[in-house]
């Protein structure tokens, strides 16, 4: 019983502390500016797991969702500023999909809330590490996806 | 030098050097370039195998303090003119007052534009040297003569250069009367107020892109920083080239240069870009897309959305991928209702086994 009071409050700590966001990020741009972030040693919460795309309008529906499946709590697509695409207009196709996908998760229950979409150029490593934190900041307030609450067993 | 080296340019019989310009569109790839330049003579199309951008820089205009009304007030630039042997002499003034860092102040906090002090230090020095009765005085917020360039700050305070510091938040006042253009500064050594009355003026406004360098970047399709300088591909790792295939950079369109920065910056990229122009063939990535025969059911979904013209379909009206025509961007991969199209290295067993791998390895990091 003793055991269970030490572990239950640290398990939910854990979870609150940890959400886990995976980035879907396009090469040219939002890929270049998490390199810069990085390059410009700012700090941003490490939540964020990056996923390299050449282009997020080659993101495919079933990537999001596998991320989700496979335990993520929040997914952000990131690609150039509008009109901005490397690929010309790759970035519109992307955010047609997300718009599509917040709508399934929504009605899947996992909340369309957790995926977002945004843009910004390679030279932004700044607005890079605002988003992250952004993100991690509104999964933390969500909290853990329901997927992996049932599959921690911090389900109520 | 320049001249000698300006005619060896444009009288080769391989160099084309067009003028007065501007670029209306560029596309292809590496080696297979396609670019339409509009200029006084008509529309070109020019091939290329790469593209290097030395747009160079501009003195920010319009300067303050009465550059350009006041003939009394000039820019560095214009000063620097006025000290080459070749231009007829010009009346000698009484005093000469130097003011760097001069904006745009309306824009602070501004970037360093990094070339000013030696510029102007070379410049007070050599007409110092020229007129060592007329004082000069050099204001600045904080002198800067990097390198090598410090022996000039030092020979210029020796022959006789005054300069003055003063704070950021109080950058000095010019008032210009029929009588004087006078300068008032709080120096920041001797924390008092200082009046100064200039014969000339010289201001060194900030170093700036040139004008239409910024249109470049949607042109090109390369990045720049959020002050329109370009962006390298790696500050130290790639110095000179842009992170696209086949596009470098030099000069001061990457950010403001000392003449020997700028000559040492473009021989790299010109070492750079001839490592792709000597080959007879280059390599194709393999980020292209990949059909599968089986799959395809001719729905043009692909087609409509390829933005590279790479998709065709043959005479069974199954989906060809140009290989050298497609830039790998997997749209047309992610819209294929029959998933019969794959990216190279990008294929959906990869990004689900990296994304699985990517969560697992957490799932395991949180319950361990």
């Amino acid at each position: 019983m003793s055991a269970d009071l030490t572990v239950a409050p640290a398990q939910s700590e854990a979870s609150k502390a940890s959400v886990e966001i995976v980035a879907f990020c396009c090469f040219y741009c939002a890929y270049a500016a998490a390199d810069l972030a990085g390059v410009m040693r700012l700090p941003y919460p490490p939540n964020v797991k990056v996923v390299l795309l050449p282009c997020t309008g080659g993101i495919d529906a079933i990537y999001i969702l596998r991320a989700f499946e496979a335990g993520a709590d929040g997914v952000f697509v990131a690609g150039c500023l509008e009109g901005q695409c490397h690929y010309q207009a790759g970035n519109y196709h992307a955010k047609a999909r997300v718009r599509y996908l917040k709508e399934r998760l929504d009605e899947a229950g996992i909340g369309g809330a957790r995926l977002e979409m945004f843009n910004l150029s390679s030279a932004q490593g700044p607005r890079f590490a605002e988003i992250a934190r952004e993100m991690t900041e509104r999964i933390t307030a969500l909290g853990p996806t329901p997927l992996r609450r049932a599959k921690i067993g911090d389900a109520p | 030098m320049l001249r000698e080296l300006a005619e060896r340019a444009t009288s080769h019989p391989r160099v084309r050097v067009l003028t007065g310009c501007t670029i209306g569109s560029s596309h292809g790839t590496v080696g297979n370039f396609e670019t339409t330049v509009a200029g006084p003579d008509g529309e070109h199309t020019i091939s290329h195998g790469v593209t290097v951008i030395a747009t160079g820089l501009q003195e920010w205009k319009p300067a303050a303090y009465g550059v350009g009304e006041d003939a009394r007030v000039i820019t560095l630039s214009e000063f620097e003119a006025r000290l080459t042997p070749v231009v007829a002499p010009v009346e000698v003034p009484a005093s000469v007052v130097m003011l760097l860092c001069a904006g745009p102040w309306d824009r602070m906090p501004f970037y360093c534009s990094r070339t000013c002090c030696a510029q102007s230090m070379a410049a007070a020095l050599a007409f110092k040297r020229a007129h060592p009765e007329v004082p000069v005085t050099v204001i600045a917020r904080e002198i800067r003569t990097y390198g090598t360039s410090e022996v000039l700050f030092t020979q210029a305070r020796q022959a006789g250069v005054v300069v003055f510091r003063h704070s950021p938040d109080e950058p000095p006042q010019v008032t210009r009367t029929p009588e004087a253009v006078r300068v008032t500064l709080r120096d920041q050594a001797l924390g008092e107020e200082i009046t100064l009355d200039a014969g000339l003026m010289v201001v060194a406004p900030a170093q700036v892109p040139s004008e239409g360098a910024c249109g470049l970047t949607e042109i090109f399709k390369v990045p720049a920083s959020a002050d329109g300088f370009f962006l390298e591909a790696h500050v130290k790792l790639r110095p000179a080239d842009f992170a696209s295939e086949g596009l470098f950079l030099c000069g001061g369109a990457h950010y403001p240069k000392l003449l020997d920065e700028a000559i040492a910056q473009s021989l790299a990229s010109a070492a750079r870009a001839s490592t792709l122009l000597w080959r007879d063939s280059l390599e194709v990535g393999g980020v292209v897309t990949q059909v599968d025969r089986d799959r395809c059911t001719t729905c043009l979904t692909c087609l409509r959305v390829c933005a590279y013209d790479a998709i065709s379909f043959d005479g069974d009206g199954i989906a060809v991928v140009e290989p050298t025509r497609c830039q790998g961007c997997g749209l047309c991969v992610s819209v294929c209702p029959g998933s019969a199209l794959s990216l190279g290295h990008y294929s959906r067993d990869q990004m689900i086994a990296k994304i699985e791998a990517l969560l697992g390895e957490m799932e395991g990091a949180r319950v361990g």
